[in-house]
């Protein structure tokens, strides 16, 4: 459908001629992650049939740069999102390659988002098939106490009467692992969120330990959680978010600079399994588990 | 977000070489920050539900319910195991029967640290370098299981899996204090330095003992556990613990007053422990595991004057040639010097298909020398080699293969393979119907090979041939047959695991009497060791468990069986010489249970756990002992202090409300030599975590 759209976006280019102004892709840090991404985000562009003429630079070299009025901001990064929202406040802004939670506090007036976390409702409603399988019917989500946008979130969830929803709310000071386990025991599954105190380095390492150690499956948010011992992982690849990026950017470009109606939006996504979690856990695999892209 | 060293020569060239590009893998890590990998095939351990044996697994939540506060008493839980306090030092766990005060047939493994003997096989639960609160879980395997635990999984292995330094309490100090001289002090602290997580552990721990036994306990441990984490793929585990103390010994001769002075045993046991665990990739890992034990055990004491060791009446009545009638002669129990140092490398893999296999090799090194049972020996030891491999293949939708072999070469006995096949039907997702074969050797212990001690006289005179190993001693053996069913309720917390079992034990080595030894001592007889005894055990066992919550849980497990076989008492008994071969029918009680039953209300615990153990035979020391049932229970109570500190306070009682049981000793006018009276403790402990 997207790139339905953005053939059908490029014939109207082609034929109608607009005036929207530059694309300038920013990154947050001058890495090789970001880099990689920003090309991605131009072949994607490429491929989609947009003559890209879009400027990558880094955060420090593009600081109180003059921009036109027209020009639109791509920004790949917290750190590039935060800073150049607030220096062009008047600018068409797209921020990508980020966390829901990482969106800045004070937006532009103008501005889309492609993130990398998953909706939460879509990891819930894919450990809903899990829980079928198990004695339990209890959902835990741990969260650190100053996630605000994520506990939010949390809140939002919708879930059928009969599923409990448990959410340890993790301390700073506190490692998470060494608490979950009175959560585990009952736990029928454990849903990962983009939670850096809590998943991430050692940390996610002991939680991963915790859960199956009382067998528990874990749903991750990403492909490394399939290695790393999930049973299920819900995620975007980093080439459909380049993807998603680059038809932002088309479709800013074919609406000459209009909003879409819509800020925030999702790459298309996949849900994969580890087929050994599942067998060393007795799960089954539900019809159409493994990986394919969907909308 | 991580930095990156080499990006700009990268991002030159991107343009130019497409293929300098990141992998995804690493593109994605950046992102959604590395999670270790932490499955691995090893890890990706059998639920029990593809189990190739019967396995009983109990958890701390369940150990901190039973109230016990020894090791060894928690295989009272285990279907078909007794236990024993041979004395208040002297723990003695076997599976189905035929024990005594040193059981010699079960593998223990701490973290994959084997710690049973050099000298007997026996496993001192006194010295395992770790406390009761270490434990995070323990894993029982009932029957034979050599080629997946390795030498000496005979009768049984015990996995016992030690708390993660990273996951175990910041601090934690424990005082605890008792009747019968029950005391013990404990400070357990775990950090981290940089990438090294640690615990350090420090106790001591006293008892009295039984009544009027000279059996009491003074004992201090340390002990340092560490895991060293390189990367997410490779990290170091370390264990190094060590145990020195006194433990009170009963007499040598109990009938002779005038024999050996009072003595103590004195202990010093160390390990050190080294494990480096590599993650190939999440499907497959090698692990190279060392250690090494040694144990310095010393009980030797002095008779008394040879005349009144003789019990003569007077001085006079000792022959000249025997030298002085005032010598004295030095004798002990478990006198000796051990070392073990054990090296093995394993690699395992999931292919996607299902099918994990675990193979490996490994050699071991025992050594030692013993005033007490072959002072003349000096230094024995045995060089062993062993290959194993399990292989478990999913056989549909509906079946589980699992087939494993262990294969042990050593240089005093011929080579030895002990295979394991079983066939698992998946009922449904939740329930399981197994059977299973097994056959394990042991081999025997290097005093069982050695033993020879004769008492002379300061002039060189034979005194007595105490004991003597027959020449030639061979590997004891066991084949096992079982059909299991193991299955768990989809929507309700109701668990159990049930199995009908038959062992036949052939080439066990025992002690008997040789009534005429062709020994010119003074009473003309000798304790040989040798194989003397067959036997076979069948039964039905098993375990019911309703868990709705962790600490709140009730726990019922069984056993009915049965013992058949013989065993020679004698040889050589006059007149004129025959054998005595007595039948074996009561080596194992016909019948055990137990109930744990656990309720944990706000910040309350209660527990109380009832056991009984039918009849049975303890052999050596220990006596046929009456049928028991005894009532434990404790309560508990959590303080929650601020910031993640919590006070623990814990009453605890052991045969409530009975007068007293004899579970070792017992004489034959059911007199009670060792009475197992009620006991009592109060422990608080502070916890920050």
């Amino acid at each position: 459908m997207t790139r339905l759209l953005a053939v059908f976006s490029l014939l109207f280019c082609v034929l109608n001629p607009v005036q929207a102004g530059s694309v300038h892709i920013v990154l947050s840090e001058q890495n090789q992650a970001y880099q990689q991404a920003a090309r991605n985000i131009q072949a994607a562009l490429k491929q989609q049939g947009f003559d890209d003429a879009s400027q990558i630079s880094n955060l420090a070299e593009f600081s109180n740069q003059s921009l036109n009025a027209d020009d639109l901001i791509v920004s790949l990064g917290a750190s590039a999102s935060q800073k150049l929202s607030n220096t062009y406040p008047e600018h068409r802004h797209l921020f990508s390659y980020i966390d829901k939670s990482a969106l800045p506090a004070t937006p532009p007036k103008n501005w889309e988002a492609v993130l990398l976390d998953q909706p939460l409702q879509r990891l819930v409603d894919t450990s809903l098939d899990i829980l079928k399988q198990g004695p339990s019917n209890t959902l835990v989500i741990a969260v650190s106490a100053g996630n605000i946008t994520l506990r939010e979130d949390i809140t939002q969830v919708k879930l059928p009467e009969h599923i409990k929803l448990e959410v340890l709310v993790v301390d700073e000071d506190t490692e998470p692992a060494k608490i979950i386990d009175k959560a585990l025991f009952n736990a029928g599954a454990l849903i990962a969120v983009r939670d850096k105190h809590i998943w991430s380095g050692e940390n996610a390492k002991w939680m991963l330990y915790q859960s199956y150690k009382y067998s528990v499956p874990v749903i991750g948010y990403s492909k490394s959680f399939l290695k790393a011992g999930a049973l299920v992982s819900v995620y975007a690849s980093l080439a459909e978010t380049a993807n998603a990026t680059a038809a932002r950017i088309l479709d800013w470009h074919t609406q000459q600079g209009k909003p879409s109606g819509e800020r925030i939006h999702y790459p298309r996504y996949a849900i994969e399994y580890n087929k050994n979690i599942a067998r060393a856990l007795k799960i089954t695999i539900p019809e159409g588990g493994q990986a394919n892209v969907r909308d | 977000m991580k930095k990156n060293n080499k990006p700009l020569l990268c991002f030159l060239m991107l343009g130019l070489t497409p293929q300098c590009g990141w992998s995804d893998e690493l593109f994605e890590d950046e992102f959604f920050s590395e999670l270790p990998v932490i499955t691995s095939a090893s890890r990706l351990n059998q639920s029990v539900l593809s189990s190739p044996s019967a396995v009983t697994v109990i958890d701390s939540a369940m150990i901190r319910a039973s109230g016990f506060i020894e090791i060894a008493d928690i295989f009272r839980l285990v279907p078909g195991f007794q236990v024993a306090h041979a004395d208040g030092n002297t723990y003695a766990v076997i599976n189905h029967g035929d024990g005594w005060e040193y059981p010699n047939r079960m593998q223990l493994l701490i973290d994959g640290r084997s710690t049973y003997t050099s000298a007997l096989s026996a496993i001192d639960w006194n010295t395992l370098g770790i406390q009761i609160e270490d434990i995070d879980r323990i894993e029982v395997v009932r029957g034979p299981a050599a080629s997946a635990y390795g030498a000496n999984s005979f009768a049984g292995a015990i996995n016992v899996i030690t708390k993660a330094p990273e996951l175990d309490d910041k601090w934690h100090l424990g005082y605890r204090t008792g009747n019968h001289g029950e005391r013990q002090l404990l400070l357990r602290h775990s950090g981290e330095v940089d990438n090294l997580n640690y615990r350090l552990s420090a106790a001591t721990r006293d008892n009295d003992g039984f009544q009027d036994y000279r059996d009491s306990r003074d004992l201090d441990d340390v002990a340092l556990t560490g895991r060293y984490t390189f990367n997410t793929q490779n990290s170091v585990f370390a264990h190094f613990s060590a145990t020195s103390g006194e433990a009170g010994m009963p007499p040598i001769d109990s009938s002779n007053p005038t024999s050996f002075y009072d003595r103590d045993r004195d202990t010093d046991a160390i390990s050190a422990h080294l494990r480096w665990d590599h993650l190939i990739s999440d499907s497959q890992e090698l692990k190279v595991n060392f250690y090494h034990n040694f144990r310095d055990e010393d009980d030797m004491t002095e008779s008394y004057p040879l005349w009144q060791l003789l019990e003569l009446p007077d001085p006079a009545f000792v022959p000249g040639f025997v030298g002085s009638p005032n010598q004295t002669i030095l004798a002990g129990e478990r006198a000796y010097k051990s070392h073990r140092s054990d090296l093995e490398l394993q690699y395992s893999e999931i292919l996607d298909s299902g099918l994990q296999y675990v193979v490996g090799f490994g050699g071991r090194y025992d050594s030692m020398e013993s005033k007490a049972f072959f002072p003349d020996k000096g230094r024995a030891s045995n060089t062993s080699y062993r290959a194993f491999a399990n292989v478990q293949v999913p056989l549909g939708d509906k079946f589980t293969g699992n087939a494993g072999g262990f294969y042990e070469v050593n240089r005093t006995d011929e080579p030895h393979f002990s295979p394991r096949l079983s066939l698992t039907w998946h009922i449904k997702e939740t329930q399981s119907l197994r059977i299973g074969y097994s056959k394990a050797y042991r081999i025997p212990s290097l005093l069982e090979e050695n033993l020879d001690l004769s008492v002379y006289s300061e002039t060189g005179v034979l005194l007595d041939a105490v004991y003597l190993g027959d020449t030639g001693i061979e590997a004891e053996r066991v084949k096992a047959l079982d059909i299991g069913y193991v299955g768990r309720l989809e929507k309700f917390p109701l668990s159990w695991e049930v199995r009908a079992y038959k062992e036949e034990y052939d080439n066990v080595i025992d002690f008997y009497n040789d009534d005429d030894a062709g020994v010119a001592d003074f009473d003309g007889d000798l304790t040989r060791l040798g194989n003397v005894t067959q036997s076979q055990m069948y039964g039905f066992e098993g375990s019911v468990l309703y868990r709705p919550e962790e600490n709140s849980f009730i726990r019922f497990h069984f056993n009915r069986g049965h013992e058949t076989g013989t065993y020679i008492k004698e040889i050589n008994e006059p007149d004129p010489p025959f054998t005595d071969i007595e039948s074996l029918h009561s080596g194992a009680p016909r019948k055990s249970y137990g109930i744990l039953a656990a309720k944990a209300i706000d910040t309350w615990q209660f527990n109380i756990g009832l056991y009984h153990v039918g009849t049975m035979q303890w052999f050596d020391r220990g006596d046929k002992v009456d049928s028991y049932t005894r009532l434990d229970a404790s309560v508990i109570k959590r303080v929650p202090l601020s910031g993640g500190e919590e006070l623990v306070f814990k009453l605890g009682g052991q045969n409530i409300g009975n007068e007293k049981y004899s579970e070792f000793i017992q004489d034959d006018d059911d007199n009670y030599l060792l009475e197992f009276e009620p006991r009592y403790y109060f422990s608080v402990s502070y916890r920050l975590f």
